[in-house]
């Protein structure tokens, strides 16, 4: 399997503080890669950087092939990221907001229109589509930014804490919707749940100080920190204890 | 193309926010509404309060409604920037000066649709159709803009909590530097010359002249009016180009 992003000594600093430090990764195409952390950890800095929002103090990327420093405007075509916070235009309906995104992609009417319909039914959207953003559930809502990030059919998608917030359901609906996505996309997700990294993501890489201090599939994880339960190894390793 | 979607969207935004269609479209006329009632009933010679005659309020009342395109302008791309949503636009193709774009071609038609309700007002209060009310509509344009500016410029430089309170200095500077509900000519010297110094007074006394046919001396508003415009508007996008850069340098 190639390799969707290659990191090279990623380095990003903010005034005196490392927020990320050194951070080298393979993550392989059509890979589900999950980021862990406490707060602070450097994640959600490291997924900006890689989705072009952010630029690294030093050190670089490959995306796709493409440099992270020298080629972020091409980059820009084959990513998509759905952000920490549900971004989702709030006075405009569900199909505004995805025919929105799809004209910023795409010049063709028909092609806008028919990208909003077919993301409006993969996501199960067809009964709240004419509703507003702003008065859909937490559930809907991170659907339909997950939505909006796939309306340019990107390669790669960074999702950067796609359940946080919502209940069990709305969590295992969406986790189904990203089981979906992985067998035509890479996936990077950040998470600050447990079991989430553990259901869904092939390998995990957990940071801790802006540096990546494990990686490896759960159960390696699990044997690298002598722990039975994924979050006891995750305390472990995150506490220093099993390194 | 990108500009036109991002307009689209930035006007159902502004549009379908209850606040800004009652501040933007409703406050003004009806301000305006009481105003004339009160002054016509209590008044008995409109000459002793020469800026509250119809010909000389249609400019300052339009000019007053565009402050409130400017806090609405200031508040969109405040919480614009400081929202996720941001970060999607970031990492589309949608480049800064597209957005720019789109922000002034949602709000130049809002502020069209202010001068047409605040005509049919002064219509309805006395106002004579002439031939020179299009010349006084055009005049407005550089306000417009201007305001439009100072909103872009003030969304560009402050949070959500703080813009709201800049955007208020702006707008009572207008009011009470710009001659809009008191007469200009009784105030001291000192004190006009500040006032036409600043773009708010030419740009209320502009129309006026027009639509009196009192034109003689009218470059020096065009000119100041104009100038300042022509200033604000490009240190706004100078501002929004460099914050939408440093916002990806963090």
């Amino acid at each position: 399997m190639k390799e969707a992003i290659v990191i090279e000594e990623i380095t990003k600093n903010f005034k005196g503080l490392c927020a990320v430090d050194h951070v080298s990764l393979k993550i392989k195409e059509g890979e589900i890669f999950g980021l862990l952390g406490i707060n602070g950890a450097g994640k959600t800095t490291l997924i900006r950087m890689l989705s072009c929002l952010s630029k690294p103090s030093s050190g670089d990327a490959q995306i796709m092939g493409l440099s992270l420093t020298k080629d972020s405007a091409k980059i820009k075509e084959i990513i998509n990221i759905s952000p920490q916070e549900t971004a989702v235009a709030g006075n405009l309906s569900v199909r505004e907001n995805l025919e929105f995104i799809a004209s910023l992609y795409y010049k063709d009417k028909q092609v806008i229109k028919g990208k909003a319909e077919s993301l409006i039914e993969k996501f199960n959207l067809e009964e709240v589509a004419k509703k507003r953003a702003k008065l859909l559930s937490g559930g809907m809502q991170r659907r339909l930014s997950i939505a909006m990030a796939l309306v340019s059919t990107p390669k790669i998608l960074f999702l950067d804490e796609p359940t946080l917030g919502l209940d069990v359901i709305a969590r295992k609906e969406l986790w189904n919707v990203i089981k979906e996505l992985k067998k035509s996309i890479t996936i990077i997700l950040t998470t600050h749940y447990m079991e989430e990294a553990e259901n869904l993501a092939d390998r995990i890489g957990i940071m801790v100080k802006g540096r990546l201090v494990a990686l490896g599939t759960a159960k390696q994880l699990k044997k690298q920190a002598g722990e039975s339960k994924f979050e006891d190894a995750f305390i472990k390793i995150a506490e220093g204890g099993a390194l | 193309m990108r500009s036109l979607a991002f307009a689209k969207r930035n006007l159902k935004e502004i549009l379908r926010d209850p606040l800004s269609l009652v501040f933007c479209f409703a406050f003004p006329v009806v301000l305006m509404v009481i105003m004339l009632l009160i002054i016509n009933s209590t008044v008995p010679d409109i000459s002793v309060t020469p800026q509250f005659k119809i010909e000389n309020m249609f400019g300052s009342m339009c000019v007053f409604s565009f402050t409130f395109l400017m806090l609405f302008t200031a508040m969109l791309i405040s919480k614009d920037r400081n929202s996720s949503f941001q970060s999607r636009l970031n990492v589309s193709p949608i480049r800064s000066y597209e957005m720019l774009f789109g922000y002034v071609l949602a709000i130049l038609p809002l502020a069209f649709v202010q001068v047409i309700l605040i005509f049919c007002t002064s219509l309805c209060f006395g106002l004579t159709v002439q031939w020179n009310i299009l010349l006084a509509i055009l005049s407005l344009i550089p306000s417009m803009l201007l305001f439009i500016g100072f909103g872009i410029l003030l969304g560009s430089l402050f949070n959500e909590k703080a813009v709201g309170g800049m955007c208020s200095l702006i707008i009572n500077l207008a009011v009470f530097l710009g001659g809009m509900f008191f007469p200009m000519e009784t105030m001291n010297n000192a004190f006009t010359v500040i006032c036409d110094i600043l773009p708010f007074a030419p740009g209320i006394r502009l129309p006026k002249m027009i639509i009196s046919n009192n034109t003689s001396g009218i470059w020096l508003p065009i000119m100041t009016i104009v100038l300042y415009m022509l200033m604000i508007f490009s240190v706004s996008i100078v501002v929004f180009q460099i914050k939408s850069k440093s916002d990806k340098k963090n």
